[in-house]
């Protein structure tokens, strides 16, 4: 198996090794961490921002590239770092499951969970908050002769009779004036020990349980506390950036559901105080799983006045997009780390030399062919338009195996994923290593290796995910798996035919929108399609205008099975909600259906068409 | 520790009260769809008694699929039981929802006001309930009552269905034993694994602790269940950071010894989660746990549906263990 050789030396012994950000030193985040192309300029605004992005796209990763220390190390120094006109105080809080939703809270009524929720939370992020003033900030930085009053005014936030057993416990364990943030520490520890041993009370007793610890607001609690903590800093108002990473999972069960909305709740109320010259609030998520942006007053959050978002998911993969150059980036900086030779990736992972003189040769025979069909358009959007498709069309021809060799192909693939990336070629390296090759000696994986990996990385989610996803639900929603396993194979066919057919217009379609209302049980299938991506998730302007439609663009993962064209999208399908029921229950049918159509569209306007295809324009987003 | 086959129990006078020759305050069983549930009731002793007879039933099991197995089994506990406890009561809880599961089990396992002097007995049959259920109404008994014995009764199947259960509703703490969990600690998943690699994989997904401890069932009640459990957890160990250990399957007392050892190490580093999925009997060792170490949280993967028609078939051996004194750190 492969691990970091080393925990300082930043040796990868394999170079697309991910590990989980959270088990990497501050040295090892920085090393890695790529800044350019992730939008952390936006995350490191002054407001209020939400991250949303799939596991693996990178959240935790820039959290954590945020902390003090690896800030520190980026800049070269704590001077360098906090004397900068945009410096902030970035405390880690990743949310983990079981420490916050606890079962226990079930069974309190709405108005006293949320009150714990909030209480919860507030220590949750206090205790994180004086780890990292101990932990992430030389002692030097911090004014040491207002520290222990520091900690005297925090305490003090609370009503005093309901604190006073914590004081107690944290005054027989440490001095405040030795270590005051430790004291503080033990302090919040001990409220979140009455916390537990209130629900304990309340699920084990029939006698009833009162909760007799403190309880903490934004207004009376955390906004002061973070107020307190800017003034001991030395380099002055610096605004403290709360890095909130998990907030929300997706979960089908109702009482997890509950949790994470009141949990979400209380965030959704401390953002729309706007309070961000003191106290930013960063939040990561999956975007579906983030179900509520209710405050507990019932208001709303919104976009842009209390909060700005972006997405870490990519939609555009092609060269010279942010998302292309951005893992080009991270591998390059790997393969510096690792001891393989070859240090430019696009020399690691070379495409299949027949297929690209097939290509070239595809090019130029599109090239000439643009002249004798008078001409349409651009040039080479003609031929970019055509020339792959005549490869496609030529290798089903000759029956030959499609090659999706080729960093180029393989951040395609991807679908905007970093860990889409970085696990198929994981496992390519693996392959050469255990072939015996030495890792010194690995100049470039071949590409037939390439090739075996990419098809069972593939075909793996066509397969085994589906039983994987099977296992992950409650039988009743089983008939919603074998819909969208249906529906893949539906899109997938739909697709291969259109980019082997000589005559096709749009022959790389890869995407579609749904027009009209979607009955529930087909829009459920979709939701778990996008859920376990399958499918991106973004919206269209009509054509009509006036509104916005879902357009979802298949995960280009699944080429490989399909032997579709990975390199980009033009033209979507719009689909009504008929024939997505139909491409949901029998694929066959539904190409047949499609093509027969087509053909009834020529021959007669009357008849409804089953599929329009549309321009894509430049304004999804 | 007793371990006996079920004709050598039956024929040798059977099971006896908590505390010899002493009634028992409560004999607790749970019915289901498994023939081996009425295997330690029907091997009660003739003298056994109780004050008050426990019959648990999930309301879900009640109505769906296995009813008429379940139907013929509540009314053949309940006719065993009425000849030896003074009152014989069902208890009708819930596998989905875990309020209405604790409220069932808080109204009828609790004594209405516990006498301080008096010690409080029970026997339960431990044998078919979900471990959800087992392991709260174990805290119950242990943190409601104020002096309490517990002798429980476990019957090994000859052999387990092809599967156990399905599919996966989410996870979640046991109530009352959600543990403490300190924010600056990574957390350690302690799994005592079985036949349910799914499941397990759930909860390694849902927690992302830091580092697993993946323990196989050995000794086991039976040589072809840690075969089993070997082959079916291959894949979980196969996972980055999972580290193995084995733990006795058999002996409340021997497993809680393995995990006390086992965790030693970790308790001041880690929020630890402990997953029991193996037998019965060490179930309630990783309750004993949690007892002892209140920072312990115990987590549950709610599956998505139980083999109902092909849990397991026969009844083996009886095992009949108790609880030892409160432990303390």
């Amino acid at each position: 198996m492969s691990r970091f050789i080393d925990n300082n030396s930043l040796q990868l012994e394999n170079p697309f090794h991910v590990e989980s950000p959270e088990k990497l030193s501050p040295r090892q985040v920085v090393e890695l961490f790529i800044s350019d192309y992730t939008r952390i300029e936006t995350v490191k605004q002054r407001k209020h921002t939400f991250i949303w992005g799939s596991r693996g796209s990178g959240k935790s990763m820039m959290f954590r590239f945020l902390e003090p220390q690896c800030q520190s190390i980026f800049y070269g120094g704590y001077e360098e770092y906090l004397s900068r006109s945009d410096a902030f105080l970035a405390i880690y809080c990743p949310i983990k499951e079981g420490a916050l939703k606890k079962t226990e809270l079930l069974l309190l009524d709405d108005y006293q969970r949320l009150i714990i929720v909030e209480h919860m939370m507030n220590m949750f992020v206090a205790y994180r908050t004086m780890d990292s003033l101990r932990t992430q900030i030389p002692q030097e930085r911090i004014s040491h002769d207002q520290c222990t009053q520091f900690a005297w005014q925090v305490a003090q936030l609370f009503d005093r009779a309901s604190i006073a057993p914590s004081i107690q416990e944290a005054n027989t364990r440490v001095k405040i004036e030795d270590s005051p943030m430790l004291w503080l520490q033990i302090l919040f520890d001990n409220e979140i020990r009455k916390i537990n041993s209130f629900l304990h009370t309340k699920a084990m007793y029939k006698t009833e349980a009162v909760y007799e610890g403190a309880t903490s607001g934004y207004h009376d609690f955390l906004m002061p506390l973070m107020r307190l903590v800017q003034s001991i800093m030395m380099n002055g108002s610096l605004p403290v950036y709360v890095l909130l990473d998990d907030a929300g999972k997706l979960t089908d069960n109702q009482e997890k559901l509950l949790l994470t909305k009141n949990q979400q709740c209380i965030i959704n109320s401390w953002v729309a105080n706007r309070d961000q010259a003191t106290l930013c609030l960063k939040v990561s998520a999956e975007r579906a799983a983030y179900k509520t942006y209710s405050t507990r007053d019932g208001a709303l959050i919104e976009e842009p006045h209390d909060y700005s978002s972006i997405d870490v998911d990519e939609l555009y993969t092609k060269s010279k997009t942010n998302y292309f150059e951005k893992v080009k980036l991270i591998a390059n900086r790997r393969l510096e780390l690792s001891l393989v030779p070859t240090k430019d990736i696009t020399e690691f992972l070379p495409p299949n030399k027949e297929e690209e003189l097939l290509l070239a040769e595809f090019k130029k025979q599109t090239r000439e062919e643009w002249h004798t069909a008078k001409e349409p358009g651009r040039q080479n959007d003609y031929v970019t338009r055509y020339a792959t498709a005549r490869l496609f069309q030529h290798l089903r021809k000759t029956k030959k195996r499609k090659s999706y060799a080729g960093f180029g192909n393989i951040v395609d693939l991807s679908s905007g994923v970093i860990r889409a990336f970085l696990e198929p070629c994981y496992l390519m390296f693996d392959e050469c290593k255990s072939s015996g090759t030495d890792i010194p000696s690995i100049s470039h994986i071949p590409s037939n290796i390439q090739d075996d990996v990419l098809f069972r990385y593939a075909e793996e989610l066509v397969l085994k995910k589906f039983d994987e996803i099977r296992e992950g639900l409650p039988p009743e929603k089983w008939t919603l798996v074998d819909a969208l396993a249906t529906l893949i194979a539906s899109l997938g066919q739909l697709f291969y035919e259109r980019l082997h057919d000589p005559d096709a217009r749009e022959a790389r379609l890869f995407s579609f929108t749904v027009r009209g209302r979607v009955p529930d049980d087909i829009d459920q299938v979709l939701q778990l399609g996008v859920r376990y991506r399958y499918f991106q998730l973004r919206t269209y302007s009509t054509k009509e205008g006036g509104g916005r439609e879902k357009w979802y663009i298949l995960n280009r993962r699944l080429c490989p099975v399909y032997k579709l064209d990975p390199s980009g999208f033009e033209g979507r399908i719009s689909l009504t909600a008929e024939a997505l029921r139909l491409a949901c229950e029998n694929p066959q049918k539904f190409v047949r259906m499609r093509l027969k159509q087509n053909i009834n569209q020529s021959s007669d306007h009357e008849h409804p068409t089953l599929f329009v295809l549309e321009e894509e324009t430049d304004d999804a987003n | 520790m007793l371990i006996n086959k079920v004709e050598q129990v039956k024929s040798s006078g059977g099971i006896k009260t908590a505390t010899n020759d002493v009634p028992d305050d409560l004999y607790l069983v749970c019915a289901s769809y498994e023939p081996r549930s009425v295997a330690a009731t029907e091997s009660l002793s003739l003298d056994y008694k109780a004050r008050k007879g426990i019959i648990y039933i999930n309301k879900e099991f009640y109505s769906g699929a296995s009813s008429e197995s379940i139907r013929s089994n509540i009314i053949r506990l309940q006719t065993i039981l009425e000849q030896r406890c003074d009152s014989v009561e069902l208890a009708i809880g819930s596998w989905l929802d875990v309020k209405s599961q604790l409220e069932v089990l808080k109204s009828t396992l609790l004594p209405a006001k516990p006498e301080q002097s008096k010690e409080w007995t029970s026997t339960i049959d431990i044998t078919s309930f979900n471990r959800e259920v087992l392991l709260t109404s174990v805290a119950l008994l242990r943190v409601g009552v104020i002096r309490s014995r517990i002798k429980v009764i476990y019957v090994s199947p000859h052999s387990h269905g092809q599967w156990l259960s399905r599919g996966f509703r989410g996870i979640r703490n046991v109530m009352g034993l959600s543990g403490i969990q300190s924010p600056s600690k990574q957390s350690l998943l302690v799994v005592l694994s079985g036949f349910e690699p799914d499941r397990t994989i759930r909860i390694i997904e849902e927690h992302e602790p830091r580092l697993v401890l993946l323990g196989l069932g050995d000794p086991p009640t039976n040589q072809e269940f840690l075969l089993r459990n070997r082959e079916e957890m291959k894949l979980v160990l196969a996972r980055q950071d999972v580290k193995e250990f084995e733990f006795p399957t058999a002996s409340i007392q021997e497993c809680l010894d393995v995990l006390q050892k086992l965790l030693k190490n970790y308790l001041q580093d880690y929020n630890i989660i402990l997953a029991p999925m193996s037998t019965k009997l060490s179930t309630i060792a990783a309750f004993l746990v949690a007892e002892c170490h209140p920072e312990v949280q115990i987590t549950y993967a709610l599956p998505g549906e139980y083999n109902t028609k092909d849990y397991s078939t026969g009844a083996d051996n009886v095992y009949e263990d108790w609880l030892p004194e409160l432990i303390t750190r």
